[in-house]
């Protein structure tokens, strides 16, 4: 920075925000003489050039570009046509604690005065609100989706390289042979575009008469200047501010001044979303550079400064404050303007050059909140200019942020531009795509997901204050499998989208028809061309957005839900066969998949039961319980197992084991006692327990090994049988040395195991099994032997009932009470982790889904050990799970194929963006507990971000979970990452952390962002682990998570964080 | 088919060779190093982490443990040792424990499915030239299975690198040596009384094997720890930075800075004693630390 644009940055920054009432005074003053005299258009235009005539002009100084929206640097206008604040309202964001902006008295009385009178029910925000309905309203109400145009204008767009070859007084020809070629014989809207391009030709007039008025104001300050410098630079400004933009600019500061009034202009006329971005500065400004350093007016330094001053501009310019309700709550300063760097030109070629780095350059060493700035990454653009970027990102400002150019490009031409308006397109304020001026992008508002799979889960009603919202799809209880839980979702959110997009055709025409933007439509083709104001349409595209918040926070709570009450590992269902895809929305669909993984009885697995019951397949004997070796083929999906002997283990198979003591080894009573009490300890844990018998020199057990995880693909890896005979032999011979106090081997190492392969066979075995003792002469006949299980008198009824609940389900006996209470870990209610009836581990935890609802609503209260669980062991999206991925994409490809290329009401499409900016807070405050353990009115997930702490695999994992989602469809994306400074001090971790964003990009992930945390951030890590498990901090030559250390090594961590700082 | 016990499959691993790295730590080591950074690597078999910070007291661990006595929910440290003694490392409280406050060190894996573990991050292995290291613990101590998990991965095109403490039988070397790109080798000390003492081996057949693989593999990257008060002598360390000089294999130093991480991991496992307390080196000692070894003509840096 020189001495200059250093001060005028420290001025900036330390002025304080204030709240003007000059626009609103005087745009108030021209309605009350004029409303009603000219056609809308042709009103609007001409209030805008009433505007420009009188407002207040500004020349600071030193300063070499120069204007202001308001009458000085940091005083905000205000919009009252849009949205009228009240007297609460002004006092209000006096008296915040952040983001306030001071408001004198003399503004209040103003506003008390002048504009509230007459603005009162003829704002926008009264207009729209009284056309939408009272179901809108109350879904609105309730936080499930918000509007974007009750409190600003549309916006959000980004310019082209117009300006910079053409001057105003070019547009005005253009407005004029449009005008000449007007069809009034046959065309029926001639006279709605007569006004419009009136309205384009007036503004025009407005913005030219504006520079004129700098100019003269430059002059007249020149002429009283005594310093020499600064007189020239004064009379240089005057010169520029007459050239441009009227004509086309000719030097570097008259394209940097062109620009800045064609901002101004377009944040005066109206309010529009995001304020006006320049879009690819570096690539519009190339040519001006070349050529002044060629010819000796620019040098390096002079350009630098010259931008440097161009910043401050962007910085000078806080965003108007809203009104209502959300005035109390802190905002934001900054409008979102943003600058595109590197990129494609128009031809393909790389478009990064010599003024991208010297943007770069600035952008590190201003580190304003304004203008925000993006890099657009492509394959082709070099290495050298992704590590400058990240090099600035390191320095933890949050910005730029990453791009992937290359999927801007085809998501734009997936949206039916062309080649090149695509490449000369970007992204505009946050992420999402644009042909810049070429297009109107409208985002909408944000979408509240998670908080409609809260109503689904409340059969519509929401929760917080039991009003019935959505429609009836279903209590919880009365959903029997996922995908009928999955499509009450679908259906709620389908239900208020459309609500959303009834709402969205009545703003929009109330736009189009009453609140014109004549001068942004100046800047936009082809609205000269069509004669018809961008927010009518008149721009060569039109798509409109809605935003979908909270993706994280549904993918688990959708995980958790399947998991604990349908699918999970301790469920009693098989896997599910297949996952073609979201299951439809109709409520009462039965998905053919569960029709077969139903089965037979609650929690039936005829599908996979199939195999082991049904047989069809030759009954041949894989192993007698006799013969050791018995080699056969192994059954199609057998799992083969190296251990003493061959095993084939089979999916949900049953098998007979038996073990034997070593040779002579006869287990006493109390031995026989420990060895029964082990076996039945782990039933419900890692297998079900059909039947067992410990004889005095052998044991019998009949089990169905559980799953233990899931595999990288997500598939079920069952107990092994080494696993289960280990725990079991090696537990039980402790027990049985200990209490002999002996030592030496208990069991044969080898054991015999029998994969049971119809109901014949396994009714056989139990009855063998139970029968044993007395068969083989142990105990007489009608003495009664212990360790038998069940009895034999049960086993009599299971076999007396073809299909009884054990047998035929497979499912846990149905023990007798006494023996329930013995089986540890029983009858744990809730408040112990959720396991109704039977004891954790392996079978334990079905949860019923109204349970599990019921632990929510009471935002769990008293079941810490169940939100724990949800926390920690429920598959979670950001870990590169394919089981919690695939619901992601559920949820995403729902969004796009409900709302995708529907038509909205400017004859342009609905486009799916995956974008929070600070609403997931709001949402989350409105939104009860969810079952992935968040707790109620905490934020819910921010963009394509796993939520916040969830992913624990590492940054790669994280990228390659948010990949999967199909980028290309959407118009953009969000994904924040968190780094720790010294992961990204080294010049190595610099190129790995490119390599980390190239990789992402390979799969057409659409933008990253990274958020390099300091020492505040790991204090509240340690304070509240929970929230941060994802924080990994280089530790000394490796890296840990940051929750996983010792408390002395996280103090010396943040010490060293807060030294290094930034 | 072989299995191999493993600690971590670490992803985004950027310490740990050139590039964007997975890495897999195979369970234990014929080393015992006093400074030992990795201590749950040592046993080489299963091993129970207890975290207590995050105890709740559900009591879902004494339900499920077959004792019904599990690790670290007695107070007194007489009943840690006890509940250790008695432990099957049977694993049923780490399933069960909500709050993450239990771990199974140790899980066994096939290398068809490491292979598709370490495979998911090829696209960042690509970018930027990275791929798999094995490390550990000492993974040549797995040896059956180290080799048949880095010629899978080489087949399956991925860069192999293997982090080794040298403490094996030169065959292993030899057989290994076609199957791997990279070896990260560490060298503790040259002094063999130092090395008995801290490491509990002699340094001879680690010397030796490094000479070796010097001279027949050629891509070796000298791991030197940098523990104050063993080796951070300034002949000391002029005597490693002289000898790996003279070593024609090796293409970088790097310094790792001592580290206290291991203590908090020993304590979690149940480790009574608290090891031997180091300080933990100056910035300025490892400046001058590297100074001597780039004095030498060697590419050095401090950490991985």
């Amino acid at each position: 920075m020189t001495g200059r644009t250093e001060r005028l940055r420290r001025e900036s920054l330390e002025t304080p925000p204030r709240i003007s009432a000059e626009r609103a005074v005087q745009l108030t003053e021209f309605y009350e003489e004029n409303a009603g005299r000219w056609s809308v258009p042709v009103t609007r235009a001409r209030s805008f050039l009433h505007l420009c005539e009188r407002k207040t002009i500004h020349l600071g100084d030193g300063e070499l570009i120069i204007g202001e929206r308001g009458p000085a640097p940091k005083v905000v206008p205000t919009f009252p046509e849009l949205t009228c604040h009240s007297e609460e309202d002004l006092r209000i964001l006096n008296s915040r604690p952040k983001t306030w902006y001071r408001v004198d008295d003399e503004c209040l009385g103003f506003y008390r005065e002048k504009v509230i009178p007459y603005w009162r029910g003829r704002t926008m925000r009264e207009r729209i609100f009284a056309e939408l309905s009272p179901e809108w309203h109350a879904a609105y109400e309730a936080g499930i989706f918000t509007e974007f145009m009750e409190q600003r204008a549309p916006g959000h767009t980004v310019l082209d390289d117009k300006i910079y070859r053409r001057g105003l007084l070019d547009f005005k020809r253009d407005i004029e042979s449009a005008l000449a070629a007007l069809d009034f014989l046959c065309d029926p809207e001639a006279l709605d575009k007569r006004e419009a391009l009136k309205s384009f030709a007036i503004s025009c007039d407005a913005v030219m008469g504006f520079a004129q008025r700098h100019a003269d104001l430059a002059r007249e300050r020149a002429a009283a200047e005594r310093d020499a410098g600064r007189k020239a630079e004064l009379l240089k400004i005057a010169e520029v501010c007459e050239r441009v933009p009227a004509h086309a600019p000719r030097d570097f500061h008259e394209a940097l001044q062109a620009y800045w009034f064609c901002h101004l202009a377009v944040i005066t006329e109206l309010n529009g979303w995001d304020a006006f971005s320049p879009g690819h500065l570096d690539q519009h400004l190339l040519p001006f550079y070349e050529r002044g350093l060629a010819d000796g007016t620019l040098t390096r330094e002079t350009a630098r400064e010259l931008l440097e001053c161009f910043f401050i501009k962007f910085n000078n310019h806080p965003a108007p404050p809203k009104v209502g309700v959300t005035a109390a709550e802190s905002g934001t300063y900054t409008d979102f303007a943003n600058l595109n760097l590197g990129g494609l030109l128009h031809d393909g070629t790389d478009g990064s050059n010599e003024v991208s780095h010297l943007l770069l350059e600035i952008i590190d060493e201003m580190h304003l909140l304004q203008p925000s700035s993006n890099i657009q990454l492509s394959r082709k653009s070099p290495d050298a200019f992704l590590k400058h970027a990240l090099q600035v990102i390191g320095k933890g400002y949050g910005f730029p942020s990453v791009f992937n150019a290359d999927a801007v490009v085809q998501e734009q031409l997936r949206q039916g531009k062309t080649l090149e308006d695509a490449r000369a397109g970007g992204c505009s304020g946050c992420v999402e795509v644009g042909a810049f001026g070429k297009e109107a992008y409208i985002l909408t508002g944000y979408f509240n997901l998670p908080k409609v799979f809260e109503l689904a889960l409340h059969n519509g009603v929401d929760p917080r204050t039991g009003r019935q919202l959505g429609p009836q799809t279903g209590e919880p209880e009365s959903f029997a499998s996922f995908d009928e839980v999955f499509a009450a979702y679908r259906a709620q959110f389908r239900h208020f989208l459309n609500l959303k997009l009834c709402g969205n055709r009545i703003i929009q025409r109330l736009y189009a028809t009453q609140m014109p933007a004549p001068f942004l439509s100046v800047l936009t083709d082809d609205c000269i061309r069509s004669g018809r104001d961008y927010n009518a349409g008149g721009a060569r595209y039109n798509n409109t957005y809605v935003q979908f918040v909270g993706l994280g926070t549904l993918t688990d709570s959708l995980s958790a839900v399947r998991e604990l009450c349908y699918e999970g590992m301790g469920s009693t269902r098989g896997p599910r066969v297949t996952s073609g895809g979201p299951p439809d929305a109709p409520v009462n669909t039965t998905d053919p998949v569960w029709e077969t993984a139903q089965g037979l009885s609650a929690g039936g697995r005829k599908e996979h039961a199939g195999g082991v019951w049904s047989s069809s397949e030759s009954a041949a004997r894989l192993f007698s319980t006799e013969d050791k070796r018995v080699c056969v083929e192994p059954a199609a999906g057998a799992h083969y197992s190296r251990r003493n002997l061959p095993h084939f283990e089979k999916p949900w198979a049953i098998y007979h084991i038996t073990f034997s003591a070593v040779d002579g080894h006869q287990l006493a009573p109390e031995d026989r006692e420990i060895v029964m009490e082990c076996i039945r300890h782990w039933d419900g844990r890692r297998y079900r327990l059909s039947a067992a018998c410990v004889m005095p020199d052998h044991v019998h057990l009949i089990i169905q090994p559980g799953i233990e995880s899931r595999d990288v693909d997500g598939e079920p890896v069952f107990y092994s049988l080494t696993k289960i005979l280990h725990t079991i032999k090696s537990f039980t011979a402790h027990r049985i040395n200990k209490r002999a106090e002996r030592d030496g081997g208990v069991w044969q190492k080898e054991s015999f195991d029998r994969f049971l392969r119809s109901d014949a066979d396994l009714q056989e075995k139990i009855h063998y099994l139970c029968r044993n003792p007395w068969d083989a002469g142990i105990v007489a006949p009608n003495e009664p032997y212990p360790w038998v299980w069940p009895s034999e008198a049960m086993a009599n009824t299971a076999e007396g009932s073809t299909r009884g609940p054990r047998v035929t389900s497979g499912g846990p006996p149905d023990a007798p009470a006494n023996v329930a209470d013995t089986v540890p870990g029983t009858a744990q209610g809730l408040s112990a982790g959720g396991r109704k009836e039977h004891a954790g581990g392996a079978w334990s935890p079905t949860l019923s889904l109204a349970e599990f609802v019921a632990a929510m609503d009471r935002d769990f209260t008293d079941a810490e050990p169940l939100r724990l669980r949800l926390l920690n062991k429920t598959p979670k999206y950001g870990n590169d799970n394919p089981r919690a991925d695939e619901l992601m994409t559920w949820i995403f490809d729902t969004c796009v194929e409900e709302l995708d290329g529907r038509p909205d009401g400017r004859g342009g499409s609905y486009r799916v963006e995956m974008l929070p900016t600070t609403c997931h807070v709001y949402f989350g405050s409105v939104t009860g507990a969810t079952p992935d353990g968040r707790r109620a009115g905490k934020p819910l997930s921010e963009g394509i971000s796993p939520v916040q702490g969830a992913d624990r695999n590492g940054p790669t994992a994280v990228v390659q979970s948010a990949a999967k989602m199909d980028h290309l469809k959407s118009g953009g994306t969000l994904l924040n990452l968190k780094f720790t400074p010294s992961l990204v001090a080294t010049e190595e971790g610099l190129n790995k952390w490119g390599h980390l964003v190239r990789g992402y990009f390979r799969m057409d992930g659409h933008h990253v962002q990274f958020n390099i945390v300091d020492a505040d951030t790991l204090r509240r890590a340690r304070e509240n682990p929970e929230e941060h498990r994802d924080l990994i901090v280089r530790v000394a030559g490796y890296s840990d998570y940051f929750c996983d250390l010792s408390e002395a090594l996280q103090e010396e961590i943040i010490q060293r964080t807060e030294h290094e700082g930034f | 088919m072989i299995r191999g016990l493993i600690t971590n499959v670490q992803r985004y691993s950027v310490h740990d060779g050139p590039g964007i790295r997975t890495t897999v730590f195979l369970k234990g080591c014929p080393l015992n190093c006093a400074w030992c950074h990795n201590p749950e690597t040592i046993s080489p078999r299963p091993e129970l982490m207890v975290i207590t910070g995050r105890c709740v007291r559900c009591g879902q661990c004494a339900d499920a443990c077959p004792n019904h006595a599990p690790v670290g929910m007695g107070d007194s440290p007489a009943a840690l040792v006890e509940a250790r003694a008695d432990c099957l490392v049977c694993g049923a409280c780490v399933e069960v424990c909500p709050a993450d406050g239990r771990r199974m060190v140790g899980r066994e894996f096939t290398v068809p499915e490491l292979l598709t573990k370490v495979s998911r991050d090829r696209v960042f292995f690509e970018e930027s030239g990275g791929g798999v290291t094995f490390s550990g613990g000492e993974p040549l101590s797995q040896f059956e299975f180290l080799l048949a998990g880095a010629t899978a991965c080489r087949k399956g095109g991925l860069h192999v690198a293997v982090d080794t403490s040298g403490f094996a039988l030169r065959e292993r070397f030899e057989a290994l040596v076609p199957h791997v790109d990279l070896f990260l080798y560490d060298l503790k000390s040259l002094d063999d009384g130092v090395h008995r003492r801290f490491c509990g081996v002699s340094n001879r057949l680690i010397l030796e094997n490094l000479r070796w693989l010097s001279a027949n593999h050629g891509n070796l990257w000298l791991r030197i720890p940098v523990i104050p008060g063993v080796n951070d002598d300034p002949r000391e360390l002029a005597a490693l930075a002289t000898f790996a000089a003279g070593l024609d294999g090796v293409k970088q130093v790097h310094l790792l800075p001592y580290h206290a991480v291991g203590a908090g991991k020993r304590e979690r496992l149940g480790a009574s004693a608290a090891g031997l307390a180091f300080q933990t080196p100056s910035t300025a000692a490892l400046g001058a630390a590297r100074a001597v070894f780039r004095k030498a003509g060697l590419e050095t840096r401090i950490g991985g």
